[in-house]
């Protein structure tokens, strides 16, 4: 059983097991998982320029001034957090949504053109 | 740069702020402390830049909160939406059952199920997208965090003797191995990062999807918890808190009870504890092992856990159930709440693959064993009166188990 007793503290670089997922391959090869996490990291770095500008429009309708700080400073009101919450899901769900598609409907590269088909 | 980067760039001085200056240990190791540099840390910057909405300290720039916030949506997108790619991932989970002459309801052994999963690019899909949201979230707070580290470290020490509440921390204390690993991949872990406070709870504000920037979880858990029949509360216990949220939600409850949190990182009970005088809330928070806590038999008329069983092992969680049973007064309560205690372990391949998947490769090492214990078992060995239809957990509106101590 495990006690409280005093031993050596426990630090970050020894006797540690780190997490080893970086070294993980789900998609065939390293390159394909690294550009799958590139574009969701890309994702979130748009959304925040976006709102970064969205805070400076609303600051210079306002105030028709803006400094960095205020940007920073900026709370949102209960509006600000539903209105940005419904455009950020859309964002994910247009950028994002195509991975979801149904394989059972993918058709392979090679296919027959619909069209020919009514001949 | 990835987290093991981020890791390494940080680990140096973590093991010795970790020990003596920062949580003011007067007998820690001489080689640790000659690590630690003679100058203050420097304040680079305030580490309140920001407010709070709510009951949540803002992140230090708004970069950084517009970040997260995008991963969160996009880890909700991908996990919880119905036409996400864990929908798309379940359904081809069914497709590959079937094209290798399974029913989708067969019981497979898991290494056959992750033999058959890790094949499919659908499947390989979902978890690349779920593991690029937690790499990405753990990396973005701990590099918020590490940017001004000297300010948070201070920040913490300030708060250390401060009140209301009260702090224990045992900084030579032997961390059992059991819990020396990233868990859910977090840089440093629990106990490995003296910030690792602040890195869980802004990290966890991923995980769970909109339900915990003000607690919402964990309220509801403490709102849940049953009282003795009695109806007498003079101190309560959370085991295994990390940063204090339902400790903090109990005391809030319970307004007149003593509330005792523990947890075996140092660092997550340090911030609990700064987090919960910051939001004047009195919980005594210390450093300790859940299976050996050092407090009188029969000393609390409730405790309380909440998804601290799975990260446990299952020889371990037997060893808390006999302390939990040793802390309760005769009629005390007990209120787990944590992935089987309203609904039962998987059994179908999709399931299952799940649970393997988060145990492999989220870092939760004891969550797969833990589809196998028999916590009603236990609790009914050691004297508790178990029942399966206690008040609803915060996780799936099911009854959920509770025990009493036997009188």
């Amino acid at each position: 059983m495990a006690t409280n007793a005093t031993r050596t503290p426990l630090g970050a670089e020894t006797d540690f097991v780190k997490g080893d997922s970086d070294d993980l391959v789900l998609l065939g090869h390293p390159m394909m998982d690294s550009m799958m996490q590139m574009i969701i990291a890309l994702g979130a770095e748009i959304w925040s320029g976006q709102q970064r500008a969205r805070i400076m429009e609303k600051l210079l309708a306002t105030h028709g001034k803006v400094t960095s700080e205020m940007i920073e400073q900026y709370v949102p009101t209960p509006e600000d957090l539903a209105t940005w919450g419904e455009e950020r899901k859309a964002m994910a769900r247009r950028v994002y949504g195509v991975m979801a598609r149904n394989d059972a409907s993918a058709r392979p590269m090679g296919s027959r053109h619909p069209n020919l088909d009514r001949r | 740069m990835d987290r093991r980067t981020l890791f390494a760039l940080t680990g140096a001085t973590a093991a010795a702020t970790l020990t003596a200056p920062t949580l003011g240990a007067a007998a820690a190791p001489a080689a640790a402390a000659a690590a630690v540099p003679k100058a203050a840390p420097k304040r680079a910057a305030s580490v309140e830049p920001r407010g709070r909405i709510g009951q949540l300290k803002r992140l230090p720039s708004l970069d950084v909160e517009s970040n997260q916030e995008f991963l969160t949506e996009v880890r909700t997108l991908v996990q919880r939406s119905p036409d996400g790619l864990f929908t798309a991932a379940k359904r081809r989970a069914v497709e590959v059952l079937r094209e290798n002459g399974y029913e989708p309801d067969a019981r497979l052994p898991v290494p056959r199920v992750v033999a058959l999963m890790e094949k499919d690019p659908t499947l390989m899909a979902s978890a690349r997208a779920w593991l690029a949201t937690q790499e990405l979230t753990w990396s973005g707070v701990k590099e918020a965090f590490d940017a001004n580290r000297g300010g948070y470290l201070e920040e913490l020490r300030a708060a250390q003797s401060r009140g209301p509440g009260s702090l224990e921390l045992q900084p030579a204390m032997h961390i059992p191995d059991y819990a020396r690993h990233e868990i859910h991949i977090q840089p440093g872990g629990y106990v490995g990062d003296p910030l690792a406070g602040y890195i869980y709870h802004y990290g966890t504000n991923n995980f769970f999807m909109g339900h915990n920037t003000q607690d919402e979880y964990q309220v509801a858990v403490a709102s849940a918890a049953p009282l003795p029949k009695d109806r007498k509360v003079r101190r309560i216990l959370e085991f295994g808190c990390s940063c204090g949220q339902t400790a903090v939600a109990l005391k809030r409850r319970f307004p007149d009870a003593e509330v005792w949190a523990v947890d075996v990182g140092g660092p997550m009970v340090h911030y609990a504890h700064m987090r919960a005088s910051d939001l004047g809330v009195a919980v005594n928070f210390r450093q300790s092992l859940a299976e050996a806590t050092d407090f009188p038999d029969g000393h609390f008329d409730m405790i309380v856990s909440f998804i601290v069983l799975h990260e446990v092992p299952n020889a371990q969680n037997t060893q808390i159930m006999k302390e939990v049973s040793r802390m309760l007064r005769g009629g005390g309560t007990y209120y787990p709440v944590d992935f089987y205690t309203a609904t039962s372990p998987p059994t179908q391949a999709y399931g299952i693959f799940h649970r393997w998947w988060d145990h492999r490769w989220n870092n939760e090492p004891w969550a797969l064993e833990h589809m196998d214990y028999d916590l009603a078992g236990d609790l009914a060995s050691f004297g508790m009166q178990v029942t399966r239809d206690g008040p609803p957990s915060a996780l799936g509106g099911k009854p959920n188990l509770f025990a009493v101590k036997n009188a």
